[in-house]
């Protein structure tokens, strides 16, 4: 018999939309700033969250002037949002989440006002940093079918399935150097609180939630997830927690077998698709 | 003597013994007729006409769905629900219901009397089971009754 300690469990998150949610605006010629790679349309406050991979479309389908180089209506990227809106724009989450001026893609300025789509659309699974604990509880609900005559209470048994849970961290908003517990391949539990106040694109994100996990073997729930609170605890002696409670929504799996991984050719890069995601597989990296 | 309770219900329809019974009520009143008169002190009444009602929910539940005499619900419903037939429904059917308490007495207590239905009513609803919400008043005093 094996006892199983929660060091082998981790939660991993891929940001998502609700639906087909998009952001709309328009793009105009001095929204651009070629010299700072820096943009910016209307769009409400909390809309769009660094380390966001967003997709810009123009809304006539017309080739969208924004990126250097990029002769396409429409195009997938990372973006880094400022203080006051700016959005810069990134191959990589992790250059992304930095924010900083030499990994951004070049700009262009368009030629004329565009009207535009943004909306996310991630692929990708990042495992959550400062994780202290989490819990996950699916639920049958049960109908009372007890009728007159009967001795012992009937139910239903086959009712609806829902599922809820909560994360225990400690907070962090930043990424620091040389900082081995978050690196830039990881989501930050601030996250969160962005997101239960994102607006038009709705606080869901996607959640595989690890029993146990090894390479070749691993045990996850996996679901689509609803933020619904995220609180904060503050006291004089103790460092300073977020709990991230959350409503699972649509179907829940418990999946038993290999992680999800991707094909990779010899010389180990991965084979990429045409909207800049990876190719997955079956078996794991070697 | 012991307690009753759901487990110890009981309701006959038509004579058959109901199935998928969630509850049954009954309720009876008396319409005090005044008959209090100057020089009275006191109000003073008769009384006039007396009203049996009740209502009772049943699952809509089939032991054979090919057959709806085997629905209880379905039973009360045809009776009160009439598809059109040659321009309009036709009269709705009363029903002879027993409303039964078994006490584990050789006797089981009842009351019973013929019964219009008066409503009946169902909601389909995410987490709950269909069952039929039925109300019915007694046509004239019960039939019997030993309680």
């Amino acid at each position: 018999m094996s006892v199983y300690l929660g060091e082998s469990g981790c939660v991993e998150i891929q940001r998502t939309a609700v639906g087909s949610g998009f952001i709309s605006g328009t793009l105009e010629i001095a929204d651009v700033d070629q010299n700072a790679k820096r943009f910016s349309f209307d769009f409400p406050v909390s809309a769009l969250i660094t380390g966001d991979r967003i997709e810009i479309a123009t809304q006539d389908k017309s080739n969208l002037e924004l990126v250097k180089d990029h002769d396409y209506p429409d195009g997938l990227w990372y973006c880094h949002v400022d203080q006051t809106g700016g959005l810069r724009l990134y191959r990589t989450f992790a250059d992304a989440v930095n924010g900083q001026y030499d990994p951004a893609i070049e700009l262009v300025t368009p030629t004329k006002a565009q009207p535009i789509f943004v909306r996310n659309r991630d692929d990708d699974f990042n495992p959550l940093a400062q994780i202290q604990e989490y819990e996950i509880t699916t639920n049958r609900e049960a109908v009372d079918l007890t009728v007159l005559g009967d001795s012992f209470r009937e139910q239903y048994a086959n009712g609806l399935i829902s599922g809820q849970g909560s994360i225990q961290c400690l907070w962090e908003y930043k990424y620091g150097l040389c900082d081995s517990t978050v690196d830039y391949s990881k989501e930050l539990p601030n996250y969160f609180a962005q997101l239960v106040l994102r607006l038009e694109q709705g606080s869901l994100f996607k959640g595989r939630f690890y029993l146990h996990e090894q390479l070749n073997q691993a045990v996850w729930y996996t679901a689509d997830c609803v933020v619904t609170n995220v609180g904060f605890a503050f006291s004089p002696a103790s460092v300073v927690r977020t709990s991230i409670d959350f409503v699972t929504t649509g179907p829940i799996q418990l999946l038993i077998g290999q992680l999800p991984t991707y094909i990779l050719q010899e010389d180990r890069y991965d084979i990429l698709l045409e909207d800049g995601g990876r190719l997955e597989q079956e078996e794991p990296r070697p | 003597m012991s307690f009753s309770s759901g487990k110890d219900g009981r309701l006959y329809i038509d004579g058959q013994v109901a199935a998928k019974v969630i509850d049954w009520s009954i309720s009876t009143s008396v319409a005090g007729l005044d008959t209090t008169t100057l020089g009275d002190l006191d109000r003073t009444n008769t009384a006039g006409i007396r009203t049996t009602s009740g209502s009772c929910q049943l699952f809509y539940y089939a032991v054979d769905p090919n057959n709806t005499s085997t629905n209880s619900a379905s039973v009360l419903l045809n009776k009160i629900i009439k598809a059109n037939s040659s321009g309009q429904g036709a009269e709705s059917e009363k029903v002879l219901l027993r409303l039964g308490i078994v006490d584990g007495s050789s006797t089981e207590k009842y009351i019973e009397g013929l019964c219009l239905i008066t409503s009946a009513a169902m909601t389909m609803a995410v987490g709950a089971v269909l069952a039929a919400s039925i109300s019915f008043e007694f046509d004239g005093a019960p039939r019997s009754m030993y309680l």
